[in-house]
């Protein structure tokens, strides 16, 4: 306990760790029917994330077949062969997720746990490529700008 | 207070089910995943907005231009990530504040996060869907 009197009194800050409320944590039926009617959609987006990796495999053979310079078509065979890898590692974590929200779209409240397991797998895999995603373009930007010559045709 | 009876591993699905240790635990991973990815997306977007800003206040021109030379479909998923990329940041920072307020505050937050998430997984699921239109339309042009 802070020995300041003239301190303010504290709030609940819900940005950062909270303590935890007395009793045991339940998951109200209003929740687990919302895990449920997510199911459909969850089960949609794996299809269509599916659907991405199969195109983007296409896209990567056709790159591979055009006649283009060796260096922009390597360029392109890079950039769709990332694209791919990371679809994939989407995908395995959504039809996981998928799977326990039809299990308890089909009354398993058993389900729960791994739905939420997934969410967080889900979630941990999307931060992570969204963190390397936003760091090289960050020092691709720092780089060229201290070197002068990042895009330097646009800026002309 | 509902738990699974012992060594049946099911329980009741339509009443309230208590979270276990390790459920509680994932949960609390969950929150601080789409914490991260909520700032991480925010910080990726602002740097992109700034830089486009920036170009396109130096030399306009050349930013049509260089939108010009790339196929319609990229330019078109290209807007459509960041449109619907700032509305997933919105979504994923409020299952994260409804996931702190459950284990603050109780039970009915938790049904608010899941909607969260619920709306996340929807947005997501027609920004991939018309991902796949641009990416047909593209590997066709491509061919």
């Amino acid at each position: 306990m802070s020995s300041n009197p003239f301190e303010p009194p504290r709030t609940m800050d819900l940005d950062g760790e909270a303590a935890r409320a007395p009793g045991p944590l339940v998951v109200s039926s209003d929740a687990l029917r919302e895990l449920a009617i997510a199911a459909p959609w969850v089960r949609a987006l794996a299809r269509f994330t599916t659907l991405n990796a199969v195109l983007l495999a296409a896209g990567l053979i056709a790159d591979l077949a055009r006649s283009h310079g060796a260096a922009i078509a390597a360029l392109g065979v890079l950039a769709n062969g990332a694209s791919l890898a990371m679809t994939t590692l989407l995908l395995l974590a959504l039809r996981r997720y998928a799977t326990a929200s039809l299990r308890l779209r089909e009354a398993s409240a058993v389900a729960v746990g791994p739905i939420i397991s997934a969410q967080a797998s889900y979630l941990r895999l999307c931060g992570i490529l969204a963190a390397i995603a936003t760091g090289t373009f960050t020092v691709r930007l720092v780089v060229g700008i201290a070197k002068g010559d990042f895009l330097a045709w646009i800026y002309k | 207070m509902n738990a699974p009876p012992p060594g049946t591993g099911e329980r009741d699905p339509g009443r309230q089910l208590e979270l276990s240790e390790p459920e509680v635990a994932r949960l609390r991973a969950a929150e601080g995943s789409a914490r991260f990815l909520a700032r991480t997306g925010a910080v990726g977007f602002g740097l992109l907005l700034l830089f486009l800003l920036d170009v396109g206040l130096r030399n306009p021109a050349a930013l049509i231009n260089a939108v010009n030379v790339q196929y319609p479909t990229i330019v078109a998923s290209g807007i459509l990530f960041v449109v619907a990329g700032i509305g997933a940041i919105a979504l994923l920072w409020g299952y994260a504040r409804n996931v702190t307020a459950f284990f603050v505050r109780g039970e009915d937050a938790l049904a608010r996060a899941f909607r969260r998430i619920r709306h996340f997984v929807i947005l997501w699921t027609l920004v991939a869907a018309l991902t796949a239109l641009f990416e047909f339309i593209a590997v066709l042009q491509r061919l």
